[in-house]
């Protein structure tokens, strides 16, 4: 639990608040980075915590956009459903060592589709309820495809970053 | 009690996901005009679409009574403008309401124009048909109106401005008709265009079909001219549909045509009829032989 890197998970969310919301790039570029820091969050935690917690980031980019509570309803869902998702995606063998695992512990196929899946939902969620159109559903989901790459190269960026410093800590602590 | 409890805890998280949804739309619905008027558009929809679709089926389920209230308004609008025709009608013709007032004897005076058609009649009643015999040579249709409702033999049945038969005898609630289905009932018909006059006469076949008869072979006619009541019947005043032309057959040797008529009328969706009679029939008929009436 204490591996998590927290200090990012806030700079996340004030990122998101201050950077990543203004992107409208082409009317289809818009990354929710801050549910990376959901995605992020121990396993281990009581899911009425996450949700909880979940809950609040969402009504805090909520209130810094006036969107409403459409970020609080799609992080809920990430929430809820993370529990069930990490049964399908990661290998019980891996669930069974370490029933908590960190997104750095998780090897490269699980990560994929346990973090891809999650965040896809959570995208594609949040501009169908942004839109509020059963027109706009395709589009919702383009749009979704589409920053959910974007968040997964971000994630993936940074789980390396992490890694990076996690073993140059290792190293400095060794000498 | 101990087994709700169990039950409550066991969807614990459900429960929660659910509650914070719910605080979350209703955010977005009370913050958001945007959502809220799309939920009212969303709301609005339903509701139409429910109330539509109860609206179809209440309607059909009201559709006999619909149908008997709206032939009496007819008549009765026809009735009022009638009225007012002759009122103001200071045209020239054997038949014109002013014309005609003066040589009428005073029981024929409440007579009255019947608007599509400029006929004079001093009786119209809308009836509904309670009976409409079509499997035999000889049919019948029997309506809910009788002498009561002042009906009387030899007026004329209309549907609209189509022919449906004539009454042939009443009681005191119910009319017989004889409907041109029947093939007995000979029928005089005009052709407009041609300004000629033939008989049409049912072949006992098709309820759809009558043929028209003693048609001259060297008149024009062509398929889909109509054919229309002529001034020689004394029932039926002039000018009302009774078909139109959907056949012509040349009978080598023969000096007319064999034509065959699709009938305006349609007998298996005859519902709701106008009992009619026009002004000085009872004086017309007097002076005919009675083998013709």
């Amino acid at each position: 639990m204490n591996r998590r890197p927290w200090i990012l998970f806030l700079l996340l969310i004030f990122m998101q608040v201050s950077v990543f919301n203004r992107i409208q790039w082409l009317g289809v570029f818009n990354p929710m980075v801050y549910a990376i820091v959901l995605l992020w969050l121990p396993l281990s935690w009581n899911r009425a915590y996450t949700m909880l917690i979940g809950f609040a980031v969402g009504w805090w980019i909520d209130s810094s956009f006036q969107s409403g509570g459409i970020h609080a309803m799609a992080s809920v869902w990430l929430m809820y459903f993370k529990p069930f998702w990490v049964k399908f995606t990661v290998s019980s063998v891996q669930l069974q060592d370490n029933p908590d695992p960190d997104l750095r512990d998780i090897e490269i196929r699980s990560l994929v589709s346990y973090a891809g899946g999650l965040l896809l939902l959570h995208h594609t969620l949040l501009y169908t309820l942004e839109a509020f159109r059963w027109a706009s559903l395709p589009n919702s989901i383009f749009k979704g495809s589409i920053n959910t790459l974007l968040v997964s190269g971000l994630l993936w960026s940074l789980i390396q970053w992490t890694r990076s410093l996690d073993s140059r800590k290792l190293q400095d602590n060794r000498f | 009690m101990g087994g709700l409890a169990l039950w409550l805890f066991k969807y614990r998280f459900l429960g929660l996901f659910i509650l914070l949804e719910s605080i979350g739309a209703w955010m977005t619905f009370s913050e958001v005009s945007y959502h809220r008027s799309r939920l009212n558009q969303f709301q609005i929809e339903i509701a139409g679409n429910y109330q539509y679709r109860i609206h179809r089926i209440t309607r059909f389920m009201g559709l006999d009574e619909e149908n008997l209230r709206l032939n009496q308004e007819i008549t009765a609008l026809k009735l009022q403008f009638s009225t007012k025709n002759v009122t103001n009608d200071s045209s020239e013709g054997p038949l014109s309401a002013s014309n005609g007032q003066g040589s009428l004897s005073p029981s024929q005076r409440n007579t009255f124009l019947w608007p599509d058609s400029g006929i004079l009649l001093d009786f119209a009643s809308p009836a509904r048909v309670v009976f409409c015999g079509m499997g035999s040579q000889q049919n019948y249709m029997l309506l809910d109106r009788g002498s009561l409702h002042g009906i009387q033999p030899r007026m004329a049945v209309l549907q609209g401005n189509k022919i449906a038969g004539q009454v042939q005898a009443v009681s005191e609630h119910f009319a017989r008709v004889v409907p041109l289905i029947h093939t007995k009932m000979r029928t005089s018909a005009l052709h407009p265009k041609s300004q000629t006059v033939a008989s049409l006469v049912w072949d006992g076949v098709s309820t759809r079909y009558a043929e028209l008869l003693d048609f001259p072979i060297h008149i024009p006619i062509k398929i889909g001219d109509s054919l229309v009541s002529s001034s020689y019947s004394a029932v039926y005043p002039p000018g009302l549909r009774l078909g139109r032309v959907d056949r012509i057959d040349v009978i080598p040797g023969a000096v007319t045509y064999k034509i065959r008529v699709v009938l305006a009328t349609d007998y298996r969706q005859l519902d709701h009829v106008q009992v009619i009679r026009p002004a000085l029939q009872g004086e017309r008929e007097k002076l005919l032989p009675q083998a013709l009436n």
